[in-house]
């Protein structure tokens, strides 16, 4: 289990309604309505923990003919914490997890459901929306102006100021009439 | 008749807050979130109520409107999976739907 793992782990199991949802589902295997009714909470509140737990990989879930069950995931719990403390993982690994957390951390906060709501003023903060942005566009292409435009107004109205960032960047280069991923060569 | 909406309201949001810092205390961090949710939709309402200077009638117009981008955010949500924002808005329009159920009877009566 990584460091960041641990910390979303703990964070999950730091609410008593989860910690009951385990307790319950340490004895057995239980369905959404099933655990609702033993611990006095509603269907919908218990799928939504349920979520947490599953996202934090402390549950899952199997079908069954009527039913959804949810179990735990033992081998999660198997882990003791002394075995996260001595954690061997090196610095660069670590600052790679720190890196990505923060990055995922950016993007969660610009992007909703694939569109950018807005264009972040912090450069560093910019820089990580880019470079998602630039996926949009296929390796060993080029795009007329308009294309890019197109391309980026689907993520945010602002697509000039995407467009000229993009290339202030360099995540893209143009000449005059195309543009391209700065890790590829302009075909001819 | 005006006054009892506003009566009504207050109640309702004391009582989310009450149950929130319950909650809060018996460390249901989520639980005691979407009960501060619910006491924020009927403050909005109750500072809707304030601002029409207690017409009823344009209050449940706006019982009609102001919810549209909860449903539209539930859509989404639904949409992509993600299950937190749905909760969240269902809560709100739960709680909305108990306002308009309150306010219809008040009308009645």
């Amino acid at each position: 289990m990584t460091e960041t793992q641990a910390l979303a782990l703990f964070k999950c199991l730091a609410d008593k309604s989860r910690l009951q949802i385990l307790k319950s589902l340490a004895k057995e295997d239980m369905y959404v309505e099933r655990l609702a009714e033993r611990l006095g909470l509603t269907p919908p509140t218990i799928s939504f923990h349920l979520k947490k737990l599953s996202d934090a990989g402390a549950v899952r879930s199997y079908k069954t003919q009527y039913y959804t069950m949810y179990a735990l995931e033992e081998g999660v719990f198997r882990t003791t914490i002394l075995d996260l403390l001595r954690d061997a993982s090196d610095e660069a690994e670590l600052q790679a997890q720190r890196d990505d957390a923060y990055r995922q951390k950016v993007l969660k906060t610009f992007f909703e459901y694939g569109k950018l709501k807005a264009i972040p003023t912090q450069k560093k903060k910019e820089r990580i929306v880019l470079e998602e942005l630039v996926k949009a566009f296929e390796h060993g292409r080029t795009y007329t102006e308009r294309e890019v435009n197109i391309i980026l107004a689907d993520f945010n109205d602002d697509f000039c100021t995407l467009r000229r960032d993009m290339i202030g960047e360099k995540l893209m280069a143009r000449d005059h009439q195309t543009y391209w991923r700065t890790d590829d060569q302009p075909q001819s | 008749m005006q006054g009892e909406f506003l009566t009504w309201c207050e109640q309702r949001i004391n009582e989310c807050l009450e149950q929130q810092r319950i909650l809060s205390a018996d460390e249901r961090g989520d639980e005691a979130r979407f009960m501060q949710i619910r006491a924020n939709v009927y403050g909005i309402f109750l500072s809707v109520y304030k601002a029409l200077k207690g017409d009823l009638t344009q209050v449940r117009q706006r019982l009609d409107s102001i919810p549209r981008a909860w449903e539209e955010s539930l859509r989404l949500a639904e949409a992509h999976g993600d299950a937190e924002k749905a909760h969240i808005e269902r809560i709100k329009l739960e709680t909305v739907q108990a306002i308009r159920h309150y306010a219809a009877n008040l009308e009645e009566n």
